[in-house]
């Protein structure tokens, strides 16, 4: 049984300007427990909007139109059953995601205390437990979320994430917000605390050079579509969408020195009014006829990938 | 596809502003003003002839129409009264509360832009005018003066200007933090270009938002210095002067008060419900909020996509 | 170096950013933040000189003090050998231009783009129709389209936005361009536009940049000279092939070591200093990196490095090489 089962997610927002299909007909798998799944795309592509499906987090001018979303068996999508699965969230801002006015000992064992029903003694041991895996100090517990550093409250963040033994975890963006030294260092132990627990997750970025150390499988996603699906070395050795291949070639090294970054013509484009046949077609250096007058499905190539484009079926 | 091409913003802020509420707004204030006009022009009765036909209950029957509202005690039409005093009344708000703003919205930028010494002083002379009752400063007015309706505007404008200053202040000092004024400046635009061209345009919301409660509080000002003798003075058919003769023959005229206090009422009710609705409609955070999968007019303004 | 000097156009000496910290019931002085502590650097004409710093580094506030949105401190800065520490003289305010980095927040939402980008010519008392005749011909450098002109903010894509944004900037003809951020917010194949961009129009209009920002990557493609800033000064300043080849300062080290390579295969080690959280109000004494950096002695923490020349054009500010 997979942890993660998306079949035919559709989502719509209403806005004034008029109906946004953010996700298009969406089918998405993570089959392992302990795997991690990268979500990769910019602007427009649907991945928030799949990790706030997933978590239950919509807004209100939201719509699930079409689909199902199964966890662990669990299909999260039905509110009566939705409630026994465990899905933890992190998020990109963890200042906000934390209440002020609670120290962190309190917060983190809250999660024992009301998810695994401990008493207040066996919460204690386990939240400074829980504390010394994301490499705080046991001291912590009786501070407050002001008085830490942006990477420690993400570490605080990811601890609770941790303490709720959840079925899968969706990390969305979790280290935009910081600067990059601390970032790698989140990342390391995130992965780490991942890898160790066999903890399953869902990786949400737009930060493709991330997903490549972070992730075992990746999907790219463009315009409310899954373009392409394969294991990360895999993706990154031989990149099938052209999509992929651009976005691959637009990434500025530190490693190396690019004479001329490739760039893609145009914009995203608009989810009220998408182009027809293929979303990507007007950007596309390799579109054909058929591009634009029919949609590519998203077909099985060797090697257990995934690719939507008329050029390989 | 219509005549006008309205843009999708303006459909959503359209149907922000033309909540229930707001709609009941539009029509009261509406039919107000259209009789207004109307009713000078068709009446048959002259709102200053005197006659013999003294505190007659409404519908009784006079020489020409009915006396829809009765008669007061000079045996004039109060309908006819009532809805003369239409424009004189709105004409007053409007021109109190126009030169108020206009006032208050320049000492505002200045005060909010320049900051420093300029900004202490104008808003110290702003704390003692808004501490003055406008009445107190309406009886010295008069005393000074002489009462009429002008001077009572005038007391009216400069109670009501510190409002506008406070108001204007508090906007621009959160707009100057911007980065598009940063950007102005570094451009080399002077002050006055900032002030005019850049921050007063994105201040429009809540000057408008506070201009139809101002009108409203205009016309109870106007309307309560009218009814103590410092307004509008006889023959002058102003609603505050009205209220002010026909509380005495209340118990046995009850008609000859109560109408033009009817007309204040639903006229300042109808500026706070339009002024409620313009907030609404008007406040960037509140874009696509309204529940408009389910609403009509949201469909309808959209069903040409 | 005299022939350095003759290029030069801009030099600052010593440029210091303190801001004083209020504190205490009578709120007197207890401290101040040291937001740019001395920085010395020469900008040639024609170079683009990329200055990379994390969160509090004072990169930012340096843009803003050469742009003149800023009083100095102390310290000189100068412009073609004027001195334009106190004011800019009126012929050169518009050789010195900025480009910031949110492209929406920069733009007024309630005017067209065509007329925000004539605005500096307009205030400068250029005619009306010669200004906007400039200003169609700019937007189409920048690679807009003309009927984009009568179109509000909200109505362009941010990539779009941001060309506005630079187009305002070229208008009034500037040698100089301070740049900062100006990716940051754009998704990665349109900050790829955008930085192709920016390279073109340099060459087109023979423009001097210093670019600023927080991503190494990208002051690497951009950049001819690399300056590393850490608290308020430069720890590293070398041309683009010595500091990548040959990173001297520790925080270089770390800063490089940072970034994963997109390439899975490849190795990700980074040596990342202990995210303990500085106070910029009183940073450590001596080195200022010294409590995270890994090669820390024990002069480090009370002797402060002076920026000493490794090679012609690498500079470094750290004891292991003094």
């Amino acid at each position: 049984m997979a942890v993660l089962e998306i079949r035919n997610l559709t989502v719509l927002y209403y806005t004034p300007k008029g109906l946004v299909k953010a996700l298009d007909n969406v089918s998405l798998d993570i089959k392992n427990r302990g795997e991690v799944l990268g979500l990769v795309g910019e602007s427009g592509s649907g991945k928030s909007t799949l990790g706030y499906t997933i978590a239950g987090l919509l807004p209100d001018n939201a719509e699930i139109v079409s689909g199902k979303i199964v966890v662990n068996g669990i299909n999260i999508l039905n509110s009566k059953e939705a409630g026994r699965a465990c899905i933890s969230v992190i998020f990109q801002d963890a200042l906000t995601a934390l209440n002020p006015v609670l120290t962190i000992g309190e917060q983190i064992a809250e999660v024992f205390i009301y998810n695994h029903s401990l008493s207040r003694k066996e919460a204690y041991e386990e939240t400074v437990k829980v504390l010394e895996q994301v490499g705080l100090p046991r001291n912590f517990v009786n501070r407050y979320p002001h008085e830490l550093s942006g990477g420690q409250r993400q570490r605080v963040v990811i601890a609770m994430a941790l303490s709720m033994r959840p079925d899968l975890i969706i990390a969305d963006e979790p280290t935009t917000a910081l600067d990059v030294t601390v970032q790698a260092k989140i990342l390391k132990l995130l992965l780490k605390v991942v890898k160790e627990n066999n903890l399953t997750m869902l990786y949400i970025t737009h930060d493709l050079s991330l997903v490549a150390h972070m992730c075992d499988t990746v999907a790219v996603m463009y315009a409310g579509e899954v373009v392409e699906y394969a294991n990360v070395k895999q993706l990154f050795k031989e990149p099938k969408h052209p999509y992929t291949k651009a976005l691959l070639k637009a990434i500025p090294r530190v490693d190396v020195d690019v004479e001329e970054l490739e760039h893609i013509e145009g914009s995203p484009p608009s989810l009220i009014n998408p182009p027809p046949g293929c979303k990507f077609h007007p950007r596309c250096p390799k579109a054909m006829d058929v591009c634009r007058r029919r949609k590519p499905e998203l077909v099985s190539i060797s090697g257990n990938r995934l690719v939507r484009c008329f050029l390989y079926g | 596809m219509g005549f006008f091409e309205i843009s999708p913003e303006t459909k959503d802020m359209l149907v922000r502003f033309l909540q229930p509420s707001t709609v009941l707004g539009i029509a009261i204030l509406g039919a107000i003003i259209i009789l207004g006009m109307l009713v000078p022009l068709i009446s048959p009765y002259d709102p200053y002839a005197t006659s013999d036909h003294v505190l007659l209950p409404p519908l009784s029957s006079g020489p020409m129409w009915p006396y829809i509202f009765g008669t007061d005690s000079l045996g004039r039409d109060i309908f006819t009264r009532v809805f003369y005093a239409v424009s004189i009344d709105l004409a007053v708000a409007i021109i109190t509360v126009g030169l108020a703003a206009s006032i208050g919205v320049v000492i505002g930028l200045v005060s909010g832009y320049f900051g420093g010494v300029l900004d202490s002083v104008l808003m110290r002379i702003m704390d003692v005018l808004i501490s003055i009752p406008g009445f107190m400063l309406a009886i010295a007015v008069a005393a000074a003066l002489g009462a009429s309706l002008f001077n009572a505007m005038l007391a009216v404008a400069i109670v009501t200007v510190p409002i506008y200053a406070r108001l204007m202040r508090g906007v621009t000092l959160s707009i100057k933090e911007q980065l598009y004024i940063m950007a102005a400046r570094e451009a080399g635009l002077g002050p006055l270009r900032i002030i005019f061209k850049h921050i007063l345009p994105n201040a429009l919301a809540p000057l408008i938002v506070q201009s139809t409660l101002e009108l409203g509080n205009a016309i109870i000002y106007i309307a309560g210095l009218s009814f103590i003798g410092l307004g509008a003075q006889e023959p002058q058919p102003e609603w505050g002067l009205m209220l002010n003769v026909g509380r005495k023959y209340l118990r046995e005229a009850w008609w000859f008060a109560t109408f033009p206090g009817l007309m204040i009422f639903l006229v300042v009710l109808s500026f706070n419900l339009i002024g409620d609705g313009l907030r609404d409609a008007l406040d960037p955070r509140l874009r696509g909020t309204i529940k408009i999968k389910r609403s009509r007019l949201w469909r309808f303004l959209k069903s040409e996509t | 170096m005299d022939n350095l000097e003759n290029k030069a156009l801009v030099k600052t000496v010593d440029l210091r950013k303190y801001y004083p910290v209020y504190g205490g019931i009578i709120k007197r002085v207890i401290g101040y933040l040291k937001a740019v502590d001395g920085v010395t650097l020469t900008i040639s004409k024609g170079e683009s000189l990329s200055v990379v710093g994390e969160t509090g580094s004072g990169k930012t506030t340096l843009g803003l003090l050469l742009a003149k949105l800023l009083e100095p401190t102390s310290g000189k800065i100068f412009f073609k050998g004027v001195d334009i520490t106190k004011s800019v003289p009126k012929k050169l305010r518009r050789k010195i231009r900025m480009v910031f980095q949110d492209p929406y927040a920069s733009l007024n939402p309630r005017m067209k783009i065509i007329d925000q980008v004539v605005e500096p010519l307009i205030t400068e008392g250029l005619r009306k129709d010669l200004a906007y005749d400039k200003g169609f011909k700019i937007l189409e450098s920048v690679g807009l389209d003309s009927d984009l002109a009568k179109k509000y903010p909200h109505e362009l894509s941010g990539g779009q936005r941001q060309r506005v944004v630079i187009a305002r900037a070229l208008i009034t003809e500037p040698e100089f361009l301070i740049l900062d951020e100006p990716t940051s917010m754009l998704d990665v194949s349109i900050q790829a536009q955008i930085l192709n961009l920016l390279k073109k129009l340099k060459r087109e209009f023979s423009l001097t940049y210093l670019f600023i920002t927080h991503n190494l990557a990208v002051a690497r493609y951009i950049g001819d000279r690399v300056a590393v800033m850490y608290l308020g000064q430069i720890v590293e300043l070398a041309d683009k092939k010595s500091l990548f080849k040959n990173p001297l300062h520790p925080y270089t080290k770390a800063l490089i070591s940072a970034y994963p390579p997109p390439d899975p295969e490849k190795p990700w080690e980074p040596l990342v200093p202990e995210d303990i959280a500085v106070n910029p109000i009183s940073p450590p004494s001596g080195c200022r990196f010294h409590p995270r950096c890994p090669y820390a002695m024990e002069k480090c923490k009370n002797v402060e490095p002076k920026m000493v020349h490794v090679n012609f054009e690498h500079h470094v500010k750290c004891l292991l090489y003094t």
